[in-house]
Formats: structure tokens, sequence, C-alpha cells
């Protein structure tokens, strides 16, 4: 019994973890929302309302929420699945504006029949995303270059790139502001009608289970993560690093691949790039804060990224109330900084057993 | 009688992570006496000496120096009092030479007149180093003696030495008790930290035991023995016995290596031109100083590292530059010296460890490459039950085991691989009498069975003692090769430090 007591223990330490940075990362924001001269409670009130609300009464708020969650799921799972295998990968960002472009691209190619046009979108979308992964895949693993740097770089990068790409040749010849549309037999459907919550969530809970069910019950699931928390170990057992590393890359691309596909094609009512990537911008490196706040793992990143889309979803919210919505940045930041302090609660644990111990040497 | 130049009264320390080093430990030293500090590991000797040199603050307790209370926040006041202490990894600036390492921290000092100062010191006592060369470029026993040097440099009264004899050969540590005796004789204090009780009574005056952050003993060396020693150190009387080795009727060359060559991570040549044919059903020792290529041999026979020349055979096929997996799968098992780095992953489950390097066995795998965690819940239980390891849960993080039974984890684990050949590279180093016994039975055992075993141990006396044959490992070569019975101890003690027989 004690033993079951024990592992649930060590399970919930990272758990304990996250929720002490949450409330760490409220009380900033509120605080942050105090000192701007604003009403604290008002803030939270609208905060509330525009992600949650009364969901019997009225779903939309919740939608709104799940829209942005779905997304993020998937972004933060390719951050985390890097993490994984021990790489700090920044380049979701950059996969996913590539993601689009493939999608855009595919989506030009006219007079192929429906059910093969948005087959070929699909795969253009996460092909055009494990490519640009695959670079800096291959030079981690064959000249050992940094993946941060690399990935930051290749970020600006795929900015540059997809925007002239998009805007020079597939621009929206009757709004100037975004790309040509993704067509409507190739969208991914509402789930709730009236709302924008598409089957994304679905889509992208549905993917998370499955990493989830490859890095703990299958056998490249378990190198790769023995790869990334002791290569050493990882190399006397016959697992190679540098394909545990070159795997989660590729499957990086693949999930951010999939990521901006729910955006171009998941998303009312666009259904397509606005100028400067507004739409896609910013996903991938939100995914590194739900990863962080789900602790790497994809069943808190379920949760990590609900949270998360709460919070973008109740900042539309601020606006009305004449609150910058850009408050809640403050929210998300002061969360990632608590967790990047390691390990907040050993810390507080480790104090707890110092005076433990101090009192053993009294009796 | 005088005040002891240093007295610690009833000290106690609480580590931040709860772990209590000392329970009221009462300490005198005085001058012109060699204290020993005898214990096992984690007994807190070193955790007591280093707030004596002012490194750790106690949790409770009093410092008294020549009777006076003090209380260090750091190493140099302690250092002002004139007490210093050489560390067992020793702490120098690798590419200053002697010198400047010497006078680092030194205000107010002239380079030639330090020269003239240091070089009378060494006429002094003896002590010889090449101040003019860069630290790295030296030997670890010559480290230590400049380690000493900057000590005495800086008017220590009271020499800390910790463990000062793990890297050095026979020679060096002769010379190195003879320094301590005539340094006592000139009245200075020196507390010799160890837990080799040969060399306590040898070099010491007097001996405090530690055990379990209590002071358990405190006698004049003249008036004890090592039987005595040996109880209060672990509590019991201990002699390590063995299980009778028995014949191996059949015997065959299992793995036979020829003309080795292997680089270690600086491109220095390590291992230069090793042969050697390990027989079943026999112990092959590997005995040397530390860092004379023993690491470096076992990684490029375990697939770790990359053999520059030579041949590796095993079981009559080439697995020169075979990867681990392969080895393993074909029956030859590594014991890494590094258990915490190579042989478990520390935050990983109990579980999941005893999957590593069994991830590939079909036995364990359901179709599609699906791990069957019952079947290795199952195989973990067994190996638990068999070699009696202590876990909480199957969930546990590796690192909650004890050492001894992470030790025994990977025994178990490599074990279960079936193998016909073991290399195990400091097998009980760091583990505690229960199990260290329990793992050297083990070796003898398998022996007995027809496995060929090599072990490679910076512990002269495990080697003596369990191998058939022994190698002796100088700077990347094998000084001699041959049976255990034919060497003596002056013998290896020379070959050891590099003197041709």
């Amino acid at each position: 019994m004690s033993a079951v007591i024990e592992a649930l223990k060590e399970k919930a330490e990272p758990i304990i973890n996250s929720l002490i940075a949450l409330i760490i990362g409220f009380i900033g924001g509120m605080l942050a929302i105090y000192v701007s001269g604003h009403d604290v409670g008002q803030a939270m009130y609208q905060l509330y309302i525009h992600s949650i609300g009364n969901p019997f009464e009225n779903i939309y708020p919740l939608t709104v929420t799940l829209t942005y969650a779905g997304p993020l799921m998937l972004s933060g799972l390719a951050f985390a699945l890097c993490v994984r295998a021990g790489l700090f990968n920044i380049g979701v960002e950059g996969q996913i504006y590539m993601a689009a472009l493939g999608a855009v691209i595919a989506t030009s190619i006219v007079g192929i029949p429906a059910p093969l046009h948005t087959l070929l979108i699909i795969a253009s979308a996460i092909a055009f995303a494990v490519a640009w992964s695959a670079i800096p895949a291959a030079l981690k693993v064959f000249r050992d270059a940094n993946e941060v740097v690399v990935t930051i770089m290749l970020n600006y990068v795929a900015f540059g790139v997809v925007d002239y790409i998009i805007f020079r040749y597939f621009p929206n010849p009757n709004d100037a502001t975004k790309s040509i549309v993704i067509p409507p037999y190739a969208r991914i459907p509402l789930l709730v009608p009236q709302t924008s919550l598409s089957w994304n969530i679905v889509i992208s809970v549905v993917v998370l289970l499955v990493i989830y069910f490859l890095l703990w019950y299958t056998r490249p699931g378990y190198e790769l993560r023995v790869a990334g928390t002791n290569p050493k170990a990882a190399r006397y057992a016959g697992i190679s690093p540098k394909k545990a590393m070159a795997t989660s890359f590729i499957l990086a691309g693949l999930l951010a691949g999939i990521a901006g596909l729910e955006k171009v094609a998941g998303l009312p009512p666009s259904y397509s790039v606005m100028s400067s990537l507004s739409n896609l911008q910013g996903l991938g490196f939100d995914g590194i804060a739900v990863a962080l706040i789900g602790g790497n793992h994809p069943l808190g990143i379920v949760f990590a990224a609900v949270l998360v889309g709460a919070l973008h979803a109740g900042a539309r919210g601020l606006n009305l109330v004449g609150i910058p919505k850009e408050i809640v940045w403050v929210f998300q930041g002061i969360i990632v900084i608590c967790l990047a302090v390691p390990n907040i609660y050993t810390l507080i644990k480790r104090r707890i057993a110092y005076l433990r111990g101090k009192e053993v040497i009294k009796e | 009688m005088s005040a002891p130049l240093v007295r610690a009264e009833d000290i106690v320390k609480v580590y931040p992570d709860g772990t209590v080093a000392l329970r009221g430990v009462t300490l005198e030293v005085r001058a012109g006496e060699v204290l020993g500090l005898l214990g096992e590991n984690g007994a807190g000797k070193t955790t007591l000496m280093k707030i004596v040199s002012g490194l750790l603050q106690p949790t409770k307790g009093k410092l008294y120096v020549k009777g006076k209370e003090v209380r260090f926040t750091m190493p140099a006041q302690a250092l002002k009092m004139g007490i210093g202490m050489v560390h067992q990894h020793i702490p120098l600036v690798h590419n200053f030479t002697g010198l400047e390492n010497i006078l680092l921290g030194l205000k107010g000092i002239r380079r030639e007149e330090a020269l003239r100062k240091l070089e009378d010191l060494m006429k002094q006592t003896g002590l010889k180093v090449r101040l003019d060369v860069p630290v790295e470029d030296l030997s670890l026993g010559e480290r230590q003696r400049i380690e000493i040097l900057k000590m005495l440099f800086r008017g220590v009264t009271l020499l800390i030495l910790d463990e000062p004899t793990t890297n050095l050969t026979p020679v060096e540590t002769k010379d190195l008790f003879r320094l301590l005796r005539q340094l006592a004789s000139e009245g200075k204090a020196i507390v010799f930290i160890s837990h080799k009780i040969k060399e306590v009574m040898t070099v010491t005056d007097r001996v405090v035991v530690l055990r379990k952050g209590k002071v358990v003993g405190e006698l004049k060396t003249k008036e004890t023995n090592p039987k005595e020693l040996a109880s209060l150190m672990v509590g019991r009387e201990v002699v390590f016995t063995y299980p009778p080795k028995k014949p191996v009727e059949r015997v065959e060359d299992l793995l036979v290596v020829k003309d080795l060559w292997v680089t270690d991570d600086l491109g220095r040549q390590a291992v230069k031109g090793v042969s050697f044919t390990l027989r079943s059903g026999e112990i092959l020792g590997i005995a040397g100083v530390e860092g004379n290529g023993q690491r470096e041999l076992v990684e490029a026979l375990t697939g770790l590292r990359r053999v520059d020349r030579g041949k590796i055979i095993f079981k009559g096929e080439d697995v020169t530059n075979a990867d681990p997996a392969k080895l393993s799968f074909k029956g030859l098992v590594h014991i890494p010296e590094d258990r915490q780095n190579y042989g478990l992953v520390m935050t990983m489950t109990v579980l999941e460890n005893v999957l590593l390097g069994l991830h590939r066995y079909p036995q364990f795998l359901k179709a599609g490459g699906v791990i069957d965690w019952g079947k290795v819940a199952e195989h973990a239980k067994e190996l638990i039950r068999k070699f009696e390891i202590v876990v909480r849960s199957l969930k546990s993080p590796a690192r909650s085991l004890s050492g001894g039974n992470q030790q025994k984890l990977i025994v178990a684990r490599e074990l279960s691989k079936k193998p016909s050949v073991i290399i195990a590279a400091n097998p009980t180093r760091g583990l505690d009498v229960a199990s260290t016994q329990f793992v050297r039975n083990l070796l003898i055992e398998l022996r007995n069975k027809g496995i060929g075993v090599l072990l490679v141990s910076s512990d002269l006396d495990e080697v003596l003692d369990l191998s058939d044959r022994v190698a002796v490992m100088y700077e990347g070569r094998f000084m001699a090769l041959k049976p255990t019975e034919q060497y003596t101890m002056q013998e290896i003690g020379m070959l050891m430090g590099g003197v041709e027989v």
C-alpha cells in the first residue's frame, strides 16, 4: 500500500510543480493588472466568462477555448517530444509556416478530383513541415550543430520565404489580406455548428494519444526516451542517440504539419493564410509554454493546451473593458519562468527534509 | 597537557537533502601526530574534515583551534588559522604550472622569492615536483604533491589528506608515508582519511574510527590490530570468504584480443597493443592504477569505443567495432564502472531499467514493436527475488535505490542475458561490505559455471582474491600476464608503478 502511495507521490511531483507555477503566474498576472490601474476583479471576470462561462447555458466561450487548444496541443507535443529525445527544438514555429505554405501550394493546383486534391493538400502540408524539420535534424546528426541556434534561425528564414511566396504567387484575388482559400471539400468540418470549433480538437487529442502510446508502449518510443534522458546509457544498451534525435525531429515536423493544417484548413472563417502570417504566428512558441506547463507529458499537454487556450480566449474579453489583452502574456510568462526555475516543489521538499533531519538529531 | 591543536565538539551535519552525515562527533587533533580517520564509504569522514577545513558549516557543534572557538564560513579562513585539506579530487587549474597554482590567490609575493622558498621547502621535506610544467601534464601523484606543497607553503599546521593513496603507485605511497612521518616529527598535525586498514596501521599514531556519523572507536595504533579496526569499521568482523574455485571441464578460448590499439577522448593513445585470451571458466583480472588505459580497453571490448588497430574475436567471430547490442546478444555483457551513467537511467523506473539492453529481445515484444510490459514486470520481479534487490516498487525511479541495489539490478539484468563472457569494471566500487561480498561471490560462481570473467579493477585486493590470472596494466600496456599465485606483492607493486621486473 505504501508503495502505491510512494509511486503516486513520484508521479504527482511534476503536477504539483505545474500547479505551484500556475498559482504564482495568476497572482503575478493579477498584480500586473492591479499595478497598471485596472480593476482586477473585472479583468478576472472577463477572462472567465470569455473562456468558460456557464457551458450549460452558453457553450460558445468554451468552444473558443477549445478552438485555441487544438493546434496548441500539437505544437506543444512537437516540442515536448524533442525534449524527451534530449533536444531543445525551437523550430516548430517555422515548420508550421512551412506546413501552411505546403497546403496553399497544393490548393493552387486545379483540375484534380476533390478527394485526391484533399489528400494532396494534407500530404503537401505535412511534407513541407517534415522537410523543414529535416534540416536541423541533419545538421544535428551529421555535424552536431546546436539545434537551438539552427531552429531559431530557420524560423526567420521560414517566415520570410513563406510570406514572400504566398503573397507573391498565391494571393487571394478578392481579398488582399489573405492567400487563396482552401476549397470547402478539403476543410476540416465543424464539430459544433455556429462556432469556430472544428474537428481539430478531436484530431489533436487522438494524435496525442497515439504519441503517448508510441512513447511509453513501443520499442522506438522507449529507445527515444532512454536516448534523450541518458545518451551514455543508450549507447551502452545499443541504442543510437543520433537515430533517436532524428526520429524526434521528423515526428515533430509531422506534428507541426498537422498543426499548420489545422490552422489553415480547420479554422473558420478564413481557411487561408493571413498576411504577415498573422493567423499562424506564435503557435509554435506558445507550444513551448504548453509543453513546459504540461510537464512534457502528452497527457499533461492536453490540460496545459486547454489552459493556455482559455487564456487566449479570455483575452478577447479584456479588450471589451479597456484592458490591454496582452496582459495575459504576463500570466503565461510568469508561469513559464516559474517552470523554468527547476522544480520549485523539489526545493521546498528539500527544505522540509532538511528541517526534519535536524529534528532527528534533537531526539 | 596543553590544548589540542584542533578540537571539534559534538559536530552534527545534516545535508540539505535531509541526509544526516554526522551525529554528534567529538574529535581532537594534537600537534606532532598523524591521526588516522578510518571508516567505510558514507561514514562521515570527509564531511567531518570538510567542516574542520571550513568548506562546510556544521549544523550543530563547536570548533576550537588552539583552545579558541572559531566559526569558519570559507576555507580561506581555516587556511589562515593553519588548517589545510588535500582533497581526493585535487582542485588545481589544469593549464597552469605547479608554481602558478601554488601562488594562485596569494598577494604580494615575488615569483623568484616564492621559487626560492619552494625549493628550500622541497629540499627540507624531500618532496619532489616539477614546478614549471602545466599541471595537466603531470601524473595524479605529482599533482597531489603540488597540492601538499601548496599547503605547506601557506604554512599549515594541520594538514588533512582525504584518501590520499587512491591514485598512487605503491612506491609513491611509501614516499608519501615517509613525508607524513617527517612532517609530524616537525610538529605538524596530520589527519589521514582512509578506509584502508593496512595504510592506517602503517602511518598513524592514533586512529579514530567513524561509523554512520558516529565515533565508534579511538585507539592508539600501537595498541590495536587490523582485525580490531576492521570490526570497528564495519560493525562486525569482516573477513571476505569466497566459495571454492572449481576446475572447469571443457576449456575454450572465448575472447581473443590481438594487438589492440585504442585512443582516448583527447586523442592520446590509451591502449597500446594489448593482447590476451580469456578462457571459459576463468577470472582474468586486470590490475593497475586507474588511468592507465583500463577504461579505454573495456570500452573498446564492449563496443563503446572505436578500435584503431587490432582484432577482437569472440567465440570465433571477429567482433572488432561491433555495436554493444550485438555483443550482448551474442553473449558478451558489460557491468560498467560508471553505473549511474552507463548502467542505469537514474530518472527512469526500475521496470524501465530492467528492459535496458533487453529491449530488442523478442520475448519482451509484441507485434509491431509494442513492448510487453507485463512480461517485463514478470522478469523484473524474478530478478528482484533471485538477487534480493531491495526496491520500493517497480515504478520507483532507479535513483531511489541504494548503490548496492543499483549494482545488483545491473548485474541481475546483465546475467539474464545468458552471457558467456562478463566484462566487469570496478564492480564493487562504492558498495557496502555485504554488497561487495555478494558481487564477488557471484563472479566466482559464474566462473565455476564456465563463464569467462574479465575483471578490471583498481582494487588490488579484489583482483588478487578473485582472479585465476592477472595482468598488470601500465600506460596502455600489459606489464605482465600470468597466474595469480606466481606474483609477489612487491612485484605487482613495481609493475603497477611501471618498473619492469
